[in-house]
């Protein structure tokens, strides 16, 4: 290659690898993970029964028809907001039904965890 | 707690890392798709065109890719990673072997010159990547926040992700029912490879649309344009408000404008040196238009409508293949139309009936007055149309006449579409407020091609004046 040759190679990659290297050395973005989806009951407000997540939603739904059929109404599969779907009881008053409903659920080997509610 | 925190931040960076690999798996396949394609289509003689041409491989890859994905799923085939991962693996293959038993062969080394020019281009691709760059840290931080993305074109990707099919009860009843689904099935096979339906990174995916398209246009026009005319004009668009700053945007528009702006140019310069892969490429774009939004099937025909006038006079040999070209495109657009008239979805045109002059006359000055309007503002577009119709005069005169008469009718046209959409849909308000009328985003892809066009148009006008070899555009 001719000296102009390097010179173009070195306008072009100087500042595109520069770039990228100036910015990442004041560290990496961080995201949110998925576990922070999951937010803990808070005394007071609204608590969800969450029978578990899962990637796929017709599992979701079959789980969900599971939780309904021994007995637990109103359970329904919703997607989490953080790309899997939730089986949930959704809208218990308080926090000390939700451990009555919990404590109920464990009879018929199913062990639901307590979050806070969603707003819709 | 801290050794929690350490390992879910490695969880993190792993599910990170896992999506961005997938993303770049599939544009990877996407890229090798469409530079099977053009190998077959036009052969590489250097690796220095090769890269030259990249960008526009990508894009034909994306659209080809996508449009078989799309009418697969419309004829009922589930929609699985399989398929996703196959249909891109299979156009690679059987083009490269095609291509070798035609006795194309492998491109060979190539100089990259040591003119100024080299200099030009060298800060122009720089200028460029570090808008791009800059771009991406946009792209990748990205929540779903407009409207018609989180409304329909997200939900109808996620539908055919999780479900593998057009689901009929949903895709009837969302909004934008009747909108051809290459999008939301591009949406889909992302989401397979990033390994879930994650809206934030799926941003990328465009921001690489975007990428895509910059390294087709600078590729295409740099065949015929001087670097010192064409870099400003890249640097330009993507600098414009209602262009480069939307590239990460996870709706139709601006796909629907890059690959109307790719044809128009291939178009235009078929018509200049009538080397058929151009019309066969720019035929599968506008195929891919019609697969994409309504508004790309009257893109589509206002740009081989221009195409006829700028060629009646060779209208001989060029005539009926702009009419294959045509037939192809309708061929492409009829299935997904039958789907939704057998499902019972309104149709994509007009509520007034369309063309009775009669109906809704006193829409019809403010209707084009509207497109005018918003063609002719700096708001959006910045100083692109001026700059365009200012290369438009100069290049007739200097008597380019087919660049300016095809890339004239062609801006004409489209206004004219534009108003014609406000006329005739009297639900649509006469404003520029975006939840009310569709006219400025379907008036990007006019400020679009004239940020494409203008270089092409000043370059022949430029070779007129110095008379030196260059653009041959009369």
């Amino acid at each position: 290659m001719t000296a102009r040759a390097w010179v173009a190679v070195a306008i072009v990659l100087v500042p595109l690898l520069g770039y990228p290297l100036v910015t990442l050395a004041g560290g990496s973005p961080r995201f949110p993970s998925r576990e922070e989806c999951v937010r803990s009951p808070v005394e007071g407000q609204p608590v969800d029964l969450v029978f578990g997540r899962f990637d796929d939603p017709e599992v979701a739904a079959e789980t969900a028809d599971q939780v309904v059929a021994v007995g637990f109404i109103g359970t329904e599969a919703f997607p989490d907001g953080c790309g899997r779907w939730k089986v949930v009881l959704g809208g218990v008053p308080s926090l000390e039904t939700a451990r009555e409903i919990q404590a109920e659920a464990a009879t018929v080997d199913l062990r639901p965890t307590l979050e806070l509610g969603s707003e819709d | 707690m801290g050794e929690r925190r350490g390992h879910r931040h490695r969880e993190d960076s792993t599910l990170n890392a896992y999506a961005l690999a997938g993303l770049v798996v599939l544009n990877l396949l996407l890229l090798a798709s469409g530079t099977g394609l053009l190998w077959l289509l036009r052969g590489f003689d250097t690796w220095l065109e090769l890269g030259r041409l990249a960008g526009l491989a990508y894009v034909l890859g994306v659209v080809t890719v996508g449009s078989l994905w799309t009418l697969l799923l419309i004829a009922g085939i589930p929609f699985s990673l399989w398929i996703v991962l196959v249909v891109p693996v299979a156009v690679t293959v059987g083009s490269a072997l095609i291509a070798r038993r035609r006795g194309r062969s492998p491109p060979r080394g190539g100089s990259v010159g040591a003119g100024n020019s080299l200099i030009v281009t060298a800060v122009g691709i720089s200028a460029t990547g570090l808008l791009l760059e800059g771009l991406f840290r946009m792209s990748r931080l990205s929540g779903l926040y407009w409207w018609d993305a989180w409304s329909f074109w997200i939900p109808k990707a996620k539908a055919i992700y999780l479900f593998g099919n057009l689901d009929v009860e949903f895709f009837t009843t969302l909004p934008g029912s009747s909108y051809p689904p290459l999008v939301p099935v591009l949406d889909a096979g992302a989401f397979h490879l990033i390994g879930s339906a994650d809206v934030v990174t799926l941003h990328l995916q465009y921001w690489l649309f975007g990428v895509g398209f910059v390294w087709a246009l600078a590729g295409i026009l740099a065949e015929r344009v001087p670097a010192w005319i064409l870099w400003p004009f890249v640097l330009l668009l993507l600098v414009a408000p209602r262009i480069g700053r939307r590239f990460h945007i996870t709706e139709a528009d601006l796909l629907l404008d890059y690959l109307f702006v790719l044809a128009a140019l291939l178009v235009a310069y078929w018509i200049l040196d009538r080397a058929r892969w151009r019309l066969v490429v720019a035929t599968v774009l506008l195929s891919g238009m019609v697969l994409t939004k309504r508004e790309g099937m009257l893109l589509a025909a206002v740009l081989l409508l221009a195409a006829l006038l700028a060629s009646a006079r060779q209208w001989r040999s060029a005539w009926p293949a702009l009419g294959v070209s045509a037939g192809v495109v309708v061929a492409v657009a009829a299935p997904w139309r039958i789907w939704y008239v057998v499902h019972g979805v309104a149709g994509e045109g007009p509520t007034s009936g369309g063309l009775d002059p009669t109906a809704n006359t006193e829409r019809l000055w403010p209707s084009f007055r509207l497109a005018f309007d918003v063609l002719l503002s700096s708001d959006y577009w910045s100083v692109i149309i001026p700059v365009a119709l200012g290369a438009l005069v100069l290049a007739a005169f200097a008597r380019a006449y087919v660049l300016a008469v095809f890339f004239g009718t062609l801006v004409a046209l489209v206004t004219l579409g534009g108003g014609w959409i406000t006329w005739v849909i009297p639900e649509l308000e006469i404003t520029q407020e975006l939840g009310a009328n569709p006219i400025v985003r379907f008036m990007g892809s006019a400020a679009l091609l004239c940020a494409a066009a203008s270089p092409l148009l000043l370059a022949a006008a430029w070779s007129a004046v110095t008379a030196r070899e260059g653009v041959d555009a009369t």
